[in-house]
């Protein structure tokens, strides 16, 4: 009797443990969207008048196919993107360059990237909790499976399943329009087989990085991104003319 | 709610059927079950309290996931030595917001997360003879492991590490059937973890325990 009193309350307290590891904090999507903005805080912005935003957005993927990244374009993603960034610019007082000209000989210029990856890990779970979707959705996205059983280890037994995840990221790089000149002039002087040490540098003064975890709605995940512009420019007071 | 009634209603059924092991009263009617040579084995849930450092700069909300398992081996009346382990989870979610850096800033939700492992052993002295509640004093002492995360977005930094932890005690057990093997135990513990990196001296928490005790 009394041996199995202790081995039900051992048992109570090992449910007890693995219901404990499944209740911390919710989390939704958008709660894993980072805006990150770094800049040079020597630099004077003011000194800036105008400038210009590269006419398309450059995107990169290691899954997307041909249409895919074609779709991209044609749907008005890049379009949306470059317009809200040109629409952020001006109303910190700055001109758009719109003559070939004066694109030239732009203050500063502004190239974004688009970055779309698939990630794939693999996590356990114990086959009794009969949750395998569980730590895939909550682990997968920034875990790895040793933070869950630190001290238990993997049991012969136990469950495995493979779970894959695509991140998107928005980069805006601030590039000095001197510095880009100064580049350009090197290159028409020296080629692309000139030696890379004499090239002048390109100074980049501002940085945006957007990045967070796509979902299957384009729109939601186009939403997010525009958000994460208008996040760019809040974080940037010293951006303003 | 219910699964908690359930389990108080489980442990006072056990309290009073419990009589495997009874004793037979001394002359002075004391019922000799506790606090004599022999052991007891207690398993315990744990509320943690964030105190310090940790509660102004790292998680303030309260844990309630965490349990305990020690025991506790009678010299002679009134001195326990002992040992256990215990594990606790804390964790807090801070809304979106924006954190300035040198160079910049960063927006974004953050999650803060630590868990702890605590190997002790244990010394208590019990003062006053009872047949139904024994008060008791004691110091845990030993290593604990822990596992600390800032997180932000999907990143995160991770420390785990084990560090050195002092837990002063106080607390009683409750015997419902002073005859019985079985009792019920609630204590408090101020958990001191030896954490001495950047902005902390330490760790602390105010935990509560409620358990169960069998005597061994």
């Amino acid at each position: 009797m009394k041996k199995k009193i202790v081995y039900l309350s051992f048992l109570m307290l090992i449910f007890s443990l693995t219901s404990c590891y499944k209740t911390t904090e919710d989390a939704v999507l958008e709660d894993y969207d980072i805006t990150l903005t770094y800049y040079n805080n020597e630099f004077d912005f003011s000194t800036y008048n105008t400038f210009y935003v590269r006419d398309s957005v450059i995107i990169y993927s290691d899954y997307l196919t041909e249409e895919e990244l074609e779709k991209f374009y044609t749907d008005g993603n890049s379009d949306k993107i470059r317009a809200k960034i040109v629409q952020e610019f001006k109303d910190l007082g700055y001109t758009e360059a719109l003559s070939e000209d004066d694109i030239t000989n732009a203050s500063f210029y502004v190239n974004p990237i688009v970055s779309l990856s698939k990630q794939t890990q693999v996590y356990y779970y114990p086959y009794w909790w009969g949750y395998p979707g569980y730590w895939g959705w909550y682990g997968g996205y920034y875990k790895s499976t040793d933070y869950y059983y630190p001290y238990w280890g993997y049991y012969p037994g136990w469950g495995a399943t493979s779970y894959s995840y695509k991140t998107g990221s928005l980069i805006m790089e601030l590039t000095d329009g001197d510095s880009v000149r100064a580049y350009r002039a090197w290159l028409a002087e020296n080629g692309e087989t000139g030696d890379p040490n004499t090239a002048p540098i390109i100074e980049i003064n501002w940085t945006a990085y957007i990045e967070g975890i796509l979902s299957s709605t384009a729109s939601y995940n186009e939403g997010r991104a525009i958000t994460g512009v208008e996040e760019a420019f809040k974080q940037s007071p010293y951006l303003k003319k | 709610m219910k699964k908690f009634y359930i389990l108080i209603m489980t442990i006072v059924a056990l309290g009073l059927s419990q009589n495997t092991y009874a004793q037979q009263p001394d002359a002075t009617g004391f019922i000799r079950t506790y606090a004599q040579p022999g052991g007891m084995l207690t398993f315990d849930w744990i509320i943690g309290v964030p105190m310090g450092t940790m509660s102004n700069d790292f998680i303030s909300k309260t844990s309630t996931r965490g349990f305990n398992m020690e025991y506790r081996y009678f010299l002679n009346d009134p001195l326990s030595i002992g040992g256990g382990f215990s594990w606790q989870g804390f964790s807090e979610k801070f809304e979106r917001s924006t954190y300035e850096l040198d160079e910049g800033a960063i927006t974004s939700t953050r999650f803060n997360y630590l868990y702890t492992f605590p190997l002790y052993v244990n010394f208590h002295y019990y003062p006053i003879k009872n047949n139904h509640f024994f008060p008791f004093i004691g110091i845990n002492a030993g290593a604990t492991s822990i596992d600390k995360q800032d997180q932000i977005g999907r990143y995160y930094i991770q420390d785990k590490s084990w560090h050195f932890m002092l837990q002063p005690e106080v607390g009683a057990l409750l015997k419902i059937n002073p005859r019985g093997g079985f009792g019920i135990v609630v204590k408090a513990k101020y958990n001191y973890i030896f954490y001495n990196e950047g902005n902390y001296n330490a760790l602390t928490q105010l935990n509560f325990y409620i358990g169960a005790s069998f005597d061994f």
